[in-house]
Order: structure tokens, then sequence, then C-alpha cells
């Protein structure tokens, strides 16, 4: 009887565990249980929790039923981090104590603990080789680390004084040149009559922060994956011992400006060229408004200063390719009228919309408000020209009946850089616009081709809500990478690729869902590469407003210093920013095409990143930092099946007995084979799978001195390497 | 009694006077842009939206402060205690009558900040009180808003 009892008593519990367990992922109740029978590792549960104010926390993702109720989070003294618009889910610290019974709640669909993020720049570098790069590693006879190379970034949001941006050893402050944009006393850098520059070690930190109140450190992360140089966190970045020039770009309520960021490489490239050393600058910067066809005034900026030698200018092609902030109307044969909606999230009541026509043809627009139910134009603006005497014209669509109520202005002109026809479309909701009512965009003229139109406002995206049927474009993820850097003939547009999954559903070494895709409206293919943009860690302010971010700390001479994550084409272009220096350190004459020339040859192509580049969501493929630098220095990197991906390195070679394998792309089934000379096997070894960013250690000291051959071979891999064993 | 009323009538009238030149300084300042240089459409709408307001306002040029609303979304820059707006600035090339090209140093003597970014493009930073001045100069072919960029870092 007594043995019954104990067996269903497990049983109930077991079964309670099983249906307790439903609503959380299989982490957040592994966490549950473990606290429950008090296992822990040094007072943390698999280094998750934390304690905050005497409460054991874990960060986790609160999943609702229907929309976020925060009430229900104070119920179990959830502590909120951040709400997702488009999502109901939010990120969220949680008592562990209580992570079951919010998990209970009739309210919450699900509750998933955050998964522990592995030191990022660390697996960051091997990914795209840089690791080789940086070590010195493979047939490399030295490191590089872009020495005699300058590195500049403008941005906004720098810490001067973090260790990231001293050399190895904390004694040589790296940042030369400093030009605050933003600053109204002080001495202007020569030529740029704005601003303050600081030009010694102790101005520059004596400045410490670019922003008075906390903010996420945009340009300390940034400046840190390209450049960072503490060691004594793995998340140093790329090119540890260039010479680094900050620009903190015009800052205005939200954004910064155009103006700012092109006298800001026009700085730092004029820095170089006065100290004699090739340059590297990063801008992880963009915007919407502009042709997307390389023809901006900050475009012709761009490709004027990269067409000098050792100029390398990279930038972000945007974080737009998983929205519709780009719609394509097509009016031919006999079209007369194309149309699409816009959308707009709680957050944007004012959208711009930039219209841009092909070249030479002509066509009109017209904003209207349209009813679902009815299906009529129930207010419409006057059909725009360009014929039409006044370069504005402005309108209140009004309707009080049903509560409708948009300013609209429409400005129109000719552009003469590219002959195209341009409308700039303003529209303003005073309220919320009703329900079952849209906002629409009408293109009239026959054969006008194709009409192009991007959204400036974050959330304001095109849609045809389903009516294809009635006429109703969709809007599209194509075309929307950003203006200037993401278009721009001279600039190396950097796209981003995985190199940590956070969520189940995402690849490793594929491209990110948000990273924007080309072609221009030229039809060039952009971006021109892609490198590990999701996601990172690297060095953030003390005073981040991104605190629950932070993932690590260093102690440095008795101080502080923070590490945080991000994601982003922000933090895939100054990686490749990184890796450039590190190339113009071998080849200091290096340009933008040959660097394109580059990539086009050496870039790791695979099953997750897709075998027919160059394309409009890569460009060339996945940056390879290693063979990249190989061709750089002339150098050939082994016997190789020329049809293979470059996606293996195998280092040191010649070796004393150590040797490593790295990968660089996915594959299974793999067997790396040594044999000496005579074809005598003296290693063997099949791994069912690899990962990017995988590296295999292989013990050969007890192996007499010779030469050797390595042959790799999975189901997409088959590389051979001669070894010298020394 | 007389010079008293002497006095008052001149204190009118120079207060008429006054209040005359800053209706006439608003009142002059208009709508349509220029036809000398072409404008972008970004100038075009901020340009329109400025004369509205500065007309609303019922103040002087130099006396207008943009609402926060203007500043926010067309990024005005704040310089010192004034307003500026930054933009794009293509020259001409230059004619043999010195008063048809684009005088830089001139605008910069009035308070007017320029960088030649590369051969024949500017870039600028003008306080709104000037504004009028700056668009009526010779030797402009065009005459550009900054747009505003953003940060890229992902966080939808």
């Amino acid at each position: 009887m007594r043995r019954f009892f104990i067996t269903v008593a497990a049983a109930v519990m077991a079964l309670g565990g099983v249906m307790a367990q439903g609503k959380m992922s299989s982490l957040a109740a592994t966490l549950v249980t473990e606290k429950k029978m008090a296992v822990a590792d040094n007072g943390m549960l698999h280094g998750l929790s934390r304690m905050e104010n005497n409460r054991e926390m874990v960060d986790c993702y609160v999943h609702f039923n229907s929309s976020v109720d925060e009430s229900i989070l104070s119920k179990y003294d959830v502590v909120l981090h951040a709400k997702y618009d488009k999502l109901t889910m939010v990120t969220a610290a949680v008592p562990v104590d209580m992570m079951e019974a919010l998990s209970n709640d009739p309210a919450i669909k699900y509750v998933e603990a955050g998964t522990p993020l592995k030191f990022e720049m660390s697996k960051a570098r091997p990914m795209s080789l840089a690791q080789l790069v940086v070590d010195g590693g493979g047939q490399l006879s030295q490191s590089y680390l872009g020495r005699g190379v300058v590195l500049g970034i403008v941005d906004t949001e720098i810490q001067l004084n973090h260790p990231n941006f001293y050399d190895t050893n904390h004694q040589n402050y790296r940042i030369k040149r400093y030009w605050n944009q933003n600053s109204t006393g002080g001495t202007h850098p020569q030529n740029f009559d704005y601003g303050a520059e600081y030009t010694s070690e102790s101005a520059i930190i004596g400045q410490k922060y670019d922003f008075r109140q906390p903010s996420s450190g945009h340009a300390t992360h940034v400046l840190g994956i390209a450049a960072g140089a503490c060691m004594e966190n793995p998340n140093y970045g790329i090119a540890r011992e260039t010479e680094l020039v900050m620009v903190s770009a015009v800052q205005t309520m939200y954004n910064s400006s155009s103006t700012s960021l092109s006298d800001g490489i026009k700085y730092i490239v004029d820095y170089a060229n006065s100290v004699g050393k090739p340059c590297v600058v990063n801008v992880s910067m963009g915007g919407f408004l502009g042709p997307h066809d390389g023809t901006s005034t900050e475009c012709k900026v761009i490709d004027e200063l990269a067409t000098r030698p050792g100029v390398l200018i990279c930038g972000s092609a945007s974080n737009s390719g998983d929205v519709k902030e780009h719609a394509k109307l097509v009016l031919q044969d006999l079209d007369t009228v194309a149309k699409t909606f816009l959308t707009y999230s709680e957050s944007a009541k004012i959208a711009m919309v930039d219209v841009w026509g092909e070249v030479n043809k002509q066509f009109a627009i017209q904003v209207v408000v349209y009813n679902r139910d009815t299906k009529e134009f129930v207010c419409q603006t006057d059909t725009v020209t360009f014929d039409l005497p006044k370069d504005v014209y402005t309108y209140n669509l009004k309707q009080s009946s049903s509560g409708v109520n948009v300013t609209v202005s429409i400005a129109k002109s000719i552009n003469p850089d590219n002959n195209r026809g341009n409308y700039l479309i303003t529209t303003n909701l005073s309220q919320d616009i009703p329900d079952r009512h849209m906002v629409g965009i009408l293109v009239y003229g026959k054969n006008a081709g194709e009409v192009n139109m991007w959204s400036t406002e974050d959330y304001c995206t095109f849609t045809n809500y389903g009516m294809k049927r009635d006429g109703w474009t969709d809007g599209s993820t194509d075309m929307t990478l950003g203006e200037p850097m993401g278009v721009a003939n001279g600039a190396i547009s950097v796209g981003s690729y995985t190199s940590y999954a956070q969520y189940p559903s995402q690849k490793v070494g594929g491209r990110s869902s948000f990273s924007s895709m080309g072609p221009t409206l030229d039809g060039r293919i952009k971006p021109d590469i892609c490198a590990p943009g999701q996601t990172l860690v690297s060095s953030i302010p003390d005073c981040s407003s991104l605190s629950s971010s932070r993932a690590e700390e260093v102690v440095v001479n008795g101080n502080k210093y923070y590490y945080g994550y991000m994601q982003g084409t922000s933090m895939s272009s100054p990686y490749c920013a990184g890796v450039m220096a590190t190339w113009l350190e071998a080849d200091p004459t290096l340009d933008q095409a040959k660097v394109k020339e580059i990539f086009r040859n050496t870039a790791i192509i695979d099953d997750q990143i897709g075998k027919d580049v160059p394309n409009s969501k890569v460009g060339y493929g996945k940056l390879n930092a290693y063979e990249g630098l190989l061709w750089v220095l002339g150098l050939n990197a082994s016997v190789q099946n020329p049809e293979s991906p470059k996606v293996l390195a195998v280092y040191p070679n010649p070796t004393d007995g150590e040797l490593n394998i790295g990968f660089a792309a996915s594959d299974s089934k793999v067997n790396i084979v040594i044999t000496d000379l005579s074809g005598k096997t003296i290693y063997n070894n099949i791994m069912s799978d690899v990962q990017p960013g995988d590296n295999i250690n292989i013990d050969l000291s007890d192996v007499l001195p010779g030469a050797y051959i390595v042959k790799v071979a999975g189901e997409s891999l088959n590389d051979t390497f001669k070894l010298i064993r020394k | 009694m007389k010079k008293v009323l002497f006095s008052l009538t001149c204190l009118v009238m120079l207060a008429g006077c006054s209040t005359a030149k800053k209706a006439g300084e608003v009142s002059t300042l208009s709508e349509e842009l220029p036809k000398t240089a072409r404008f972008s459409n970004q100038f075009k709408v901020f340009w329109n939206d400025f004369v509205s307001e500065v007309k609303q306002s019922g103040k002087s040029l130099k006396k207008y402060k943009p609402t926060q609303e203007m500043v926010d979304y067309y990024g005005l820059v704040k310089a010192g205690n004034q307003y500026v707006l930054t933009g794009f600035i293509q020259v001409d090339s230059k004619k043999e009558d010195a008063t048809k090209n684009f005088d830089p140093e001139k605008l910069k003597g009035m308070g007017i900040t320029l960088n030649e970014m590369i051969t024949g493009i500017y870039s600028f930073r003008c306080p709104l009180a000037l504004l009028p001045t700056l668009i009526n100069q010779p030797g402009m072919k065009t005459v550009e808003a900054g747009k505003q960029l953003k940060p890229l870092h992902e966080n939808k």
C-alpha cells in the first residue's frame, strides 16, 4: 500500500510538473525544477539567474495569449524590461520562485527563459575566419591588427575612456582625434566651422561621454567591434592596433543629419591623409529619403572620397529586410493607375513617403482616404503633377461623420542629378485613423513604368490589405537598403548574418532576417558582403540605458567597464571595417574596387547563405577575413578543390605538434584524414556535424617531423592541405 | 503742454514705425522659393512649414523660435542660442561676371557655416534668420535640406 501511494504521489508530481511545464520552455522548466530541488552551481542556476533586491531573477521572454497586460506581470513581481510593438511578448526579469505561477496565469501563453549568451565576439571572430587573421594563424607569418592604419567612425553615444580604446597593455590611448559636432565651446576643426576638436589624450578622455543621459552606447559598441583591444574580456574587436578617430555626429531629438555624416567622413579621411596613413571609415547610420540609385549628394561625397587609394568606407545596409518599407507600383501598357496603402504603427502619426519615378518619365500623385466597407474614397487630395505652379500643395482631408482628419502635403520636383520625378508626401494624422479607413497613395501615368516609394518612419509600411484583386499593390522587403551607405557606389555596404541564434528558428550562418536587401533603384547588386551582426557582445558605456543587456564586465585599474549585446547591420559594418583595416595593413593602397574583387574571389558561400551569388540578399556572401588577407598578400592558401567553398583553415602550418582545423560553414559527416606521403594514415576522425565557428584541435606531438597531407571531406566540404610537422 | 504733446506724438510715430518694420519683415517672407536654384523636396516642405510658423508667431525672424515639433521633425540643430538648418549646396561653375558666382566667404562672414566637401558641393549650417539670405544667393545650382539618419542597431 505504501509503495502504491509513493508511486501515485510521484506520478502526480511528475504529471503536475509536466502540466506546469507545458507553458514554460524546457530551460525555464529546468530552472524551476532545480530551484525546487535546491540544485545550484555556485548559487546560480546555469549562470542565468542573478540576485536583485534579495530575489533570484531570470531574464525571460513572456508571451501573452492576446495583448500585453502589465498588471499581470505586477501580480508576480515581474520586472518589465521591454515591450515589442508588433509582438504580444515582453522581455522581463522573472523571480524564479514565481515563474511557474506566472506561466499558469490564464493570460500567459508561454514563459521562455533567455538562453545563455556566450562571449559573442569570441564566437563571431572565428566565423568569418577573422580569428586566424588576428592570431597570425594558418599561412600567415604574423598577426594582422591594423597597424599603421587609421580607423574612424561617425556615430553617437561613446564612452571615450573605455579600455577597449587603449592598447592591450592599457598604456597607449589610441583615439588620436575626437570631433564632437555638438559642442558649442572649444576649437573648431580646421576646415569645419562648428563643434569642438580635441587632439590630446587628456582633452579627449576629459570629455568621457558625448551624451548627457543614459543611452544605448551605440558608438561604444560599434568601435569596440571594429577595434576593441581590451584582452581581459574575450569580446575584443578585430583591428586592435589601429589608430582611432571618433566623430560624434550632430544629435537631433531622435536622429542625426546626413550633412553631419558627410562632414564626419571627410574629417576622418583628411586626418588620415595628413598623417600619411590609409584609413577605414565606418558609418552605422542610415535613412530612407533619397533616390536609392547612388546619385544623392551624400552618395556623391562618399564616391569622391572613396576614389583615393587607401581609403575604404564601410556602412550598414540597414535593418528593414523584414519590413515592407518599400513599394513598387508599375504602370505599363493600358494601366492608368496603380495604388497602395500606408499603414501606421501606434507610435507613428507623421509619415513621410519619398516617391521616385523612372528617368524622364512623368507621373502624377494623389493621396486618398479609403473606406473599406463602402469601397469609396471618402476624402482625397487633388491630383498633383510636375507642371503645377506651386512647389508644395497642402490638404486637410477631413470627414466629420467618420472622424477622418489627415493633413497631407505633397512636394514635387524633377531631380536634375538623375532626371527622375520625385514627390515627397507627408501625412499627419491628427487623431487615429478610424476603423475600416485607410490612407492610400495613387499613382497615375500611362506608361510611367515603375514608380518606387519608401516610407521614412519606423513601422510605417506599405500594404494592400489583401486587396490585390482590386488593384492595390502590397509593400515589399526588396530594395530596402538605406541611404546613403546601402546604395553608394563608393561604399562597402554590409549586410548581416547570424553568428548566434537567439531563437530556435534562426539558422546560425544564415542571413539575418532584418538585413536589408537590394537591388538599388538603378539595378546594382547591394549589399556587397555580409558579416556577423546578430548578436554581438561589445563594449557599452557604464551608464548605458540597456543595463539589462549587460553581458560582461571587466575591472581595469580598479574601475569597472561593461559589455553588452546588440544586433543589427550597425554591428556587421564595423566588423567588416575592422577586417578592412587588417587588409590595409597588408596593402595600404587597397581601394574599394579591389576589395570587391577580393570579396568575389574569397567570400564564404554555403547552404546557409545560399550559393547563387552575388545576389541582392547577401552580396558576394559571407566575409572571409583570412582568405581575403591571403589574397591581398598574394599567397596561395592551400592545395584546394577550386569548386569548394573556402570555408576551412588549417593552422598553424608548419606545426610544432598542435594542429587546428577551423570551420566557417556547417557540414555533416565530416571526415578528417591525415596521411604521410606514403599514404599511411596517422589520423582519422569522422564528425557527425560541424557548425560555423567550430575549431577542432588535433594533437600531433607524437608525429615525426616531415610532410603530410590533410584531407577534410563532408557532404559539402572537400579540401586537401599540405602540412609540415616541424 | 505743446512739448508734451509733441513728444507723445513722436513716440507714437516711432512705435508705429517699429511695428510696421516688424510686420514688413514677417510679411515679406514668402512661401515661394526663388527660381534661381533648384530646391529639394525636403527643403520645400520645410520652407512651407517654416514660413507658415513664422507668420503665425507674429514675430520677426530674429525673434522667432521654432516650436519643438518643428525642431524634432526637421532635425533643427541648436547652436548656441539659435537654431540652424543643415543641408547641402551644389554650386554652378564660375562665370565671368563675379556677381553671379557663389561667394562662400561672404556668407561665412554673415554667420552661415559652410564647408566644401568636394569640389562644387558645400555642407551648410544656416541660422533660421539667415535662410532668406541664403536662398537668394547667386551661383547655386541646388539647395537641399539635410536628411535625418538614425543608428542601425535592431530595436524592433
